[in-house]
């Protein structure tokens, strides 16, 4: 078998002292990157391309990926603990971990966590390695059409995250899709709600309104009574997840590998896409969905899964084609070109060396991450322990250098403090912010994909079901719709057995 | 004044601001959306459900019941947030000024020293440490590009 | 007596800034250089301006640190690059897109933020044209089917560009304008999008920069059919350029680097020292063009004078395509 002998090959050369090195020292700062909420994947990745001129191209990606990874791992570490998204994939973590560290469970929540990333992690690059080519080539023919009818789908799954009624969710829904129309059009370069402020040109950024919703307003919240918390006492049984917590997750960590996996090819930022619709499903799929948000494992342990797994296959059109397909992947391109090496369609065949090592240390990577992370999990739980009045500074100051270190602005700082005034708000007048947060992030690419597939039919709507993708994903959506609405209207267990009782 | 009411009263609001902004924008028609289309169908969507909860907000949800917004609490409950803001605030404002190191170092003290009540020299020493420690490890470590004092270069 | 005291303590200290800031323009730079690169990471310019900051490095003694500061098509980080302090230690990735953005703000109107003589021009090292490039299976077999094809279905022909009036689709519109064709428009996010829709056959062309579509031309995802420029590129010496085929639409993507307008000469003259040995390094020019691009040194002055002239071009075009805008 060719793949098996270049992947031995790939082991041999990733297995030297110095890329184990690199490797080491790419998930060690990964995670630490991380685990600061604000800096994410990205930054860690473009502040450490000049430690990687020194070095030959293959240990140099080496180490880049081995960030990229490990930001995946740490990501979930703040919105578990303290509900402050580390980055964009782990709001939905935010929703279920935090309920469970409130519970005492924060211990068994990152365990979970960190062990479904290895799982999803360590698949997707099994996927890489024997589908890239054929992946890559299968992601080319997802244009504006099929991007608009996946985000179909995930907007009618979003109908059902409201967790109290349906009256409190759907306006927030509303107010998040105006809001992010803030900013210039792509499309046709007219702007919109700006009030001349050039700042707001792109739009408003989603990490700081994440951050602040979640993150800032919690603490509002929390200091307003008093600065006395009760500290939990941590005891390692409750760092472990209990026996049925490990058997619960088994089915979300598998189906979110999957599903994120497949996600992951889509261009744009996939791996927040992959969380949000593991999370949907996993709630779809639930005998109690109702209990998703009070802190149920599944709603951990599927999103952080295909998240990680997104990850993986997010490099697939990169590698096969040299095209990247999110901003984390252009970036490992770029560190490739001042290296010297062409990614494009001939990469694999050209450098097979780098690219098989690289897989090799992608295997390796998520090993030492998931030996890195189990421990880390004590650690991070008896931070916890530092009494909130000496914490909660530390904590804001977290969230201001993470915001400001994403673009170097002041502006994202004002952002953060304004969306965290407006999530105490909503979460006094008991609105959910959780819907208004995913709105705004499927809001602007829908309407773009909307608008550049009627752009490109001249106005026709017959372009969204032309192609046979887009054809089977709409017919989908309209499934799905059809479902949920008959779910709604179907009377239920309650309803049956009082009408039984009236009966006789 | 229910807390459905409230929050009622700010989509309509927000609603009219959205409707009177993008009246200047093109629309398009359906088959050719312009700029316009979604910012306007989504204002009249909340001022829609500004409305309806309003009206309904007096019915009241089935065996659910009305919050009433107890001001005065809320204004007690406020206090300690708001001053946290405010700080946070001015820190806001001068960190491109006076650099990282100043600004965190005063931000984190204030609040030690104001809202958690510490006295005097642990606020000083506490905000030494994290302001340093944070500075060292952002700055130094994560070589995360913090503004600096142009007097004094740190 | 305290006051006194203090008074002339604050002084000392002032003067003693004040000191310290002649000494280093002698012996400048003493202190790392903070590049700020107006363009969000991963794209073309930002390779290049890593590129340059790495070999940079030799020439200044102090590490270059590259900054992003994205926002509104490069105007945020040009904002911050010209109100920076004047000392030579902030400098600011110049490219085309300062063109671009200035003319297409007074296009529509508005003043834009700042302007092209909030900067001294240290110099530019690439003046990249762009690509005509099609989806590999594509009928068109060279730049006339295609222009013929186009001049027969006015406005059928789709095009995608990784941004409106940004630096791949106002080559097009160039184009098109000077050649008298008309066609659709598709504006996608990024040139990676962009790229995409071509090699996934979505659109029928697009101008993209040679470091990105070359590797796809190799590897048989997509073909070239012209350059749109004035030469023709060394690394595909077989395929035309404009001027070979008598059409008159030029369009450069070049990068170069851009101090604050009130920069001291003596450190102005000392960074384009820099500059110029860094384009003439062998390890930055086999950055380059090893993706296929060219260095391809100007001048401060020169540059000015360059964007002089492409600023008159760009302003025809921007006020064309605002025309054309709807305005229902």
């Amino acid at each position: 078998m060719d793949v098996l002998n270049n992947l031995l090959d790939g082991f041999q050369t990733a297995l030297s002292f110095k890329n184990i090195y690199l490797c080491l020292l790419g998930c060690v700062w990964g995670t630490m990157v991380g685990v600061l909420p604000g800096i994410g994947p990205l930054a860690g990745i473009t502040l450490l391309i000049p430690a990687t001129f020194g070095l030959d191209p293959t240990g140099g990606i080496i180490m880049l990926a081995g960030i990229y990874y490990g930001a995946m791992y740490g990501g979930s570490t703040t919105s578990i603990l303290m509900n402050i998204p580390g980055e964009s994939a782990s709001v939905v973590t935010c929703l279920d971990g935090y309920r469970m560290t409130l519970k005492g469970r924060g211990g068994a929540a990152l365990f979970i966590s960190a062990w479904g990333s290895w799982v999803g992690g360590t698949l997707s690059v099994v996927g890489l390695m024997f589908l890239t080519p054929f992946l890559a080539n299968f992601a080319m023919k997802f244009g504006p059409p099929e991007m608009f009818a996946i985000l179909l789908i995930a907007f009618i799954l979003l109908g059902s995250l409201g967790k109290g009624s349906f009256f409190r969710t759907i306006p927030m829904v509303f107010l998040g899709l105006l809001i992010s129309t803030i900013g210039m059009d792509p499309l046709t370069g007219t702007l919109r709600f700006t009030h001349g402020v050039t700042e707001l040109y792109d739009g408003i950024d989603f990490i700081p309104v994440a951050m602040g919703a979640f993150g800032v307003s919690e603490i509002l919240i929390a200091t307003e009574e008093s600065l006395v918390r009760i500290t939990h006492r941590v005891r390692l049984r409750e760092l472990l997840p209990t026996r049925e917590e490990l058997r619960a997750s088994w089915g979300p960590i598998f189906r979110g590998s999957g599903l994120g996996f497949l996600i992951g090819l889509l261009p744009g930022s996939a791996h927040v896409l992959a969380s949000f619709v593991s999370y949907m499903t996993e709630k779809r799929l639930a005998k109690r969905p109702e209990e998703f948000g009070t802190g149920r494992i599944e709603g951990v342990a599927g999103p952080e899964t295909a998240n990680n797994a997104a990850s993986g296959s997010a490099m697939i059109p990169f590698l096969g084609l040299g095209i990247p397909t999110g901003p984390a992947p252009a970036v490992m391109m770029i560190a490739l070109m001042i290296h010297g090496v062409r990614p494009g369609p001939l990469f694999i065949s050209e450098h097979s060396q780098i690219f098989w090592a690289l897989i090799a240390s992608m295997y390796i990577g998520n090993v030492i991450l998931v030996i890195l992370n189990l421990p880390l999990v004590g650690l991070f739980v008896n931070m916890l322990r530092v009494p909130f009045r000496i914490l909660f500074p530390i904590i804001l100051l977290i969230c201001l250098v993470g915001t400001y270190s994403v673009n170097a602005s002041t502006t994202d700082l004002i952002v953060l403090l304004c969306f965290g005034v407006f999530g105490y708000v909503f979460r006094k007048l008991q609105y959910d912010v959780t819907s208004f947060i995913l709105a705004m992030i499927l809001g602007p690419v829908m309407e773009m994909t909307f608008r550049q597939s009627l752009m490109r039919s001249a106005g026709s709507f017959s372009i969204f079901w032309e192609s046979s993708i887009s054809l089977v994903l709409m017919v989908a959506s309209g499934l799905l719709l059809l479902w949920n609405i008959y779910r709604e209207l179907r009377p239920t267990k309650a309803t049956w057995e009082s009408a039984l009782k009236e009966r006789g | 004044m229910t807390k459905e009411r409230g929050a009622s009263i700010i989509f309509l609001i927000v609603g009219l601001y959205g409707l009177v902004l993008c009246r200047q924008l093109p629309l398009g028609d359906w088959r050719d959306p312009g700029p316009g289309f979604l910012p306007f169908g989504l204002s009249i969507l909340l001022i829609a459900s500004g409305v309806l909860w309003l009206i309904w907000g007096k019915k009241g949800e089935e065996g659910k019941k009305k919050e009433k917004i107890l001001w005065r609490e809320a204004g007690k409950k406020l206090l300690t947030p708001a001053k946290i803001l405010a700080v946070t605030v001015v820190f806001i404002l001068l960190l491109e000024r006076t650099g990282y190191l100043l600004t965190s170092f005063l931000y984190v003290f204030i609040l030690f020293f104001g809202i958690s009540r510490f006295p005097l020299w642990v606020a000083l020493g506490l905000a030494l440490i994290i302001g340093l420690g944070s500075w060292y490890f952002f700055g130094g470590i994560l070589s995360v590009p913090l503004p600096r004092w142009n007097l004094f270069n740190f | 007596m305290r006051k006194i005291l203090g008074f002339s303590v604050f002084t000392l200290v002032c003067c003693l800034s004040l000191m310290i800031g002649f000494i280093q323009a002698a012996d400048y730079p003493t202190k790392p250089i903070t590049l700020i690169n107006p363009m969000p990471p991963g794209g073309t310019l930002d390779v290049q301006a890593r590129a340059w900051a790495a070999v940079a490095e030799k020439y200044f003694g102090q590490p270059v640190v590259v900054v992003n500061k994205p926002g509104a098509t490069g105007m945020v980080g040009a904002v911050a690059g010209a109100k920076a302090q004047p000392d030579g230690y902030t400098l600011t990735v110049a490219s085309v897109n300062f063109t671009n953005a200035i003319e297409w703000e007074l296009a529509n109107g508005r003043q834009p933020p700042f302007n092209y003589d909030d900067f001294i021009y240290i110099g530019s090292f690439t003046m990249s044209p762009t690509l005509v490039v099609v989806p590999y299976d594509s009928p068109y077999k060279s730049l006339q089917d295609l222009m013929q094809d186009a001049k027969a279905k006015p406005g059928q022909l789709v095009y995608c560009s990784g941004g409106l009036y940004g630096m791949s689709h106002l080559p097009i519109a160039i184009f098109a304008n000077a050649a008298g064709l008309k066609f659709r428009h598709v504006p996608y996010k990024g040139g990676g999008p962009c790229l995409q829709a071509v090699v996934g056959k979505h659109v029928d062309f697009a101008f993209q920069y040679p470091p990105t579509s070359l590797p796809l031309m190799r590897g048989n995802k997509l073909r070239v059919l012209a350059v749109a420029g004035a030469r023709k590129l060394k690394s595909i010496p077989d395929i035309p350029c404009f001027k070979d085929l008598g059409i008159n639409a030029e369009y450069y993507g070049w990068v170069g680097i851009a101090a604050p307008k009130k920069t001291p000469t003596p450190i102005v003259e000392k960074l384009r020292e820099a500059t110029k040995k860094t384009a003439e390094d062998k390890a930055f020019n086999e950055m380059i063009e090893k993706p296929g691009d060219e260095v391809y040194y100007l001048h401060g002055d020169e540059v000015m004078k360059h964007i002089q002239k492409e600023a008159k071009t760009i302003s025809e075009i921007d006020q064309e395509l605002v025309k054309e805008a709807p305005k229902k």
